[in-house]
């Protein structure tokens, strides 16, 4: 990934937050340009070309649902949705409405990165292939449920089970690259970023620790395969729903 | 005897009606019952009178010794004549004031158009009646017919019934006898009568009932509605019709219900715009910080902000609880509580996993997280280290949260589930906290049907048990 700087447009109606998200951004070696609003970003994007736009939800005029939508249907740009506080609903319709990723604010800038980097990276692997429709979000292996927009997994029996954002990445990963034998690295590359946990623990720990919740519900199949001296390998037969 | 006291309002009313009712009837009929009986008495009196009269002029007109074939003409089933030398009513000591006035006024009367010299009157009970009529109707000879039937049953009323006796001395020192059957006394409760008089006194209870139904309807429907807000805000209003009383009643309680809605939304809105307010400059200082570089200091401010940033969280959340609409599910405490812990320093804290297989309960999952999460921050930050345990039973499970801190005043432990309570000590002031932690994993317990339950152990530290039912009784229970 030696490719030349990324260029990202910064939506946000606040103008101290967009000069300290470029300049914390450009310290490291992001090009970032910014909009106020909305009709800012469609000028901005008729002008220039971007690998990544970060959108404000509260904006004024169109707001950032809208826009995320309407951009959406116009383009493949990645979109990375910044929502409110803790707000479950927000993180839903913006990735409904096509967002790749979304971070709450306020947010730890570092997190900010990592998202923003992981982001780009997925889209350049699935890009490299071919690309998954974005609206497919629910996934289904061996009677449970993986709903990736409402981060939620459903076993069998309808049992809502909670797994840590870690957890839930990891699987993520598995699921939507079933039959396929992935390593820690690439585990590690596809999964960094969506949360700090997965800096400091390792990528066994977190898979033992999927397996164990994930096999509560007497599924003796072994889902997740190791692969010795490699990595591992999702087992299921996965369908979109 | 309490127990046998009705314990609703209807129970009282109906109770009160049957006990009016059966009273009121009771009176009536004993008021009626004596009526009767002094006016056929009345009657009676003035026919006997009537009737000796009548014998005395037939029996004064007639020669002595043709006065018995004479009144033997007029002797029937309730009459009897006997004429004589000898009275058959011995003049005993008369007991009764009203036949010695009767006496009195017949030899007042009879004296100066027919001389008699004496009049005996006396009443006489069937039981003692010897002197029967030699023509007595025997109840058999009368046939089967209907009319046969009755006119006998008239005849037996009259047999029982008694009779007076009279003599009386005629002129010529002969005594007229004569004994005539008293009319038997009316009664108003007879076997004909009883059913009538029950089937009116049920019809009116059960009319009661139905009548003292459709009046408490409304107020149950009242007592509903009052329960149904506490448990949801948001329920639709209680319909403003039926008596006057229950709309004003009704009224005041939608009145109520839409002051306490605004109330509430009045606390999300503020709660809402404080988060909004506070999360750009929180967001700013974050990235001010990171672009600082290697400061002095730095670190301590990053931690401040967080605390800054977890205060708000909390205030948002504890404003919201209760609104956001989120559905019940069927979740994995195993899981929750796994992941909950595995947002805190792992060393401080253990979670005693049951050996297998989910742990289900009915609930709203971001809810019971955020309580879990309070509970469980609570814990780290009073205490070094915490132990998590799950009971369950049948019907609810208990999370078990042992920390080895100093535990609470026993005096304050009901306090502090208060929002915004702080215990009164120095340790507390320092290690910070917004005094929310608490009320929200009370909020959320008792928002489930659940509970709270703080202890202090013996051995030191607190015992905080959060207790879920496994079926909810919150709406949308079986949401997917």
């Amino acid at each position: 990934m030696v490719d030349a700087q990324p260029n990202l447009l910064v939506v946000d109606d606040d103008a101290e937050t967009r000069n300290l998200v470029r300049r914390y951004l450009e310290r490291h070696s992001i090009r970032v340009s910014t909009a106020r609003d909305g009709q800012e970003l469609a000028l901005r994007l008729k002008h220039g070309r971007f690998d990544l736009v970060i959108l404000d939800v509260m904006l004024p005029g169109a707001d950032g649902f809208s826009i995320c939508r309407d951009l959406r249907a116009a383009s493949k740009i990645p979109i990375i949705m910044l929502t409110a506080m803790n707000e479950l609903s927000d993180r839903v319709v913006g990735l409904e409405f096509g967002a790749d990723d979304y971070i709450s604010k306020p947010f730890e800038p570092r997190e900010l990165l990592a998202r923003i980097r992981a982001v780009l990276r997925r889209n350049k692997i699935a890009s490299s292939e071919e690309r998954t429709d974005s609206s497919t979000r629910v996934w289904h292996f061996e009677g449970w449920l993986l709903d990736v927009s409402r981060r939620r997994i459903l076993s069998p029996n309808k049992v809502l089970v909670t797994l840590t954002s870690a957890e839930f990445d990891l699987l993520t990963v598995l699921v939507t690259n079933p039959n396929r034998v992935l390593s820690r690295e690439q585990l590690l590359d596809l999964t960094q970023g969506r949360s700090a946990e997965a800096f400091d623990r390792s990528i066994d720990v977190l898979i033992s620790r999927i397996r164990k919740k994930l096999q509560n519900n007497a599924n003796a199949q072994e889902l997740i395969r190791t692969i010795r001296g490699t990595g591992y390998q999702f087992m299921a037969k996965v369908e979109r729903a | 005897m309490k127990r046998l006291l009705p314990r609703s309002l209807p129970g009282w009313i109906l109770l009160v009606v049957v006990v009016a009712l059966t009273v009121g009837q009771v009176t009536t009929l004993i008021i009626a019952s004596r009526e009767i009986s002094e006016t056929s008495h009345s009657l009676e009196l003035y026919r006997l009178a009537e009737r000796t009269a009548g014998l005395v002029k037939l029996a004064s007109g007639a020669k002595p010794s043709e006065r018995q074939p004479v009144l033997s003409g007029l002797v029937d089933s309730n009459l009897a004549i006997y004429t004589g030398q000898q009275p058959i009513v011995q003049r005993a000591i008369e007991t009764d004031e009203e036949l010695a006035e009767f006496e009195k006024l017949m030899l007042a009367r009879l004296q100066p158009r027919f001389g008699i010299r004496d009049a005996r009157i006396i009443e006489r009970s069937s039981l003692r009646n010897g002197f029967t009529s030699p023509s007595s109707v025997s109840a058999a000879s009368l046939g089967d017919g209907s009319v046969a039937k009755e006119l006998s049953s008239v005849a037996s009323d009259f047999a029982q019934s008694g009779n007076y006796a009279v003599s009386i001395q005629l002129q010529d020192g002969s005594w007229l006898n004569f004994s005539s059957s008293k009319s038997p006394e009316a009664s108003l409760l007879t076997t004909n009568s009883l059913p009538l008089y029950m089937a009116v006194a049920l019809a009116l209870a059960l009319l009661s009932l139905w009548a003292i139904r459709q009046l408490a309807t409304p107020y149950q429907r009242l007592e509903a509605a009052v329960r149904e807000i506490g448990e949801d805000l948001y329920r639709p209003g209680l319909e403003e019709s039926g008596f006057g009383d229950f709309r004003a009643a009704a009224r005041a309680v939608n009145s109520m219900q839409r002051k306490l809605q605004q109330y509430v939304s009045d606390r999300e809105y503020l709660a809402a715009a404080l988060a909004h307010d506070l999360r750009t400059p929180i967001t700013r200082m974050k990235l001010r910080c990171e672009l600082l570089g290697k400061a002095r200091d730095k670190s301590l401010l990053l931690a401040d902000l967080s605390e800054l940033e977890r205060i708000t969280q909390s205030v948002v959340d504890f404003a919201t609880l209760n609104t956001i609409e989120e559905n019940v599910e069927r979740i994995d405490l195993v899981s929750l509580i796994d992941s909950v812990v595995d947002g805190s320093p792992r060393a401080r804290i253990r979670f005693e996993q049951p050996t297998s297989g989910f742990l289900v309960v009915e609930a709203r999952p971001t809810a019971v997280r955020r309580g879990l999460s309070n509970l469980v921050e609570n814990a780290m930050r009073y205490a070094d280290t915490a132990n998590i345990q799950i009971a369950e039973s049948e019907t609810v499970v208990d999370i078990v949260v042992d920390d080895d801190g100093p535990g609470i005043p026993e005096e304050q432990l009901s306090n502090v589930v208060r929002p915004f309570y702080r215990l009164e000590d120095s340790r507390s002031r320092l290690t910070g906290g917004t005094g929310l932690g608490l009320a929200i994993v009370d909020e959320v317990a008792r928002g489930h049907g659940g509970s709270l339950n703080l202890s202090n152990r013996t051995g030191g530290g607190l015992r905080a048990v959060l207790r879920l039912p496994r079926k909810s009784k919150l709406a949308g229970a079986t949401a997917a």
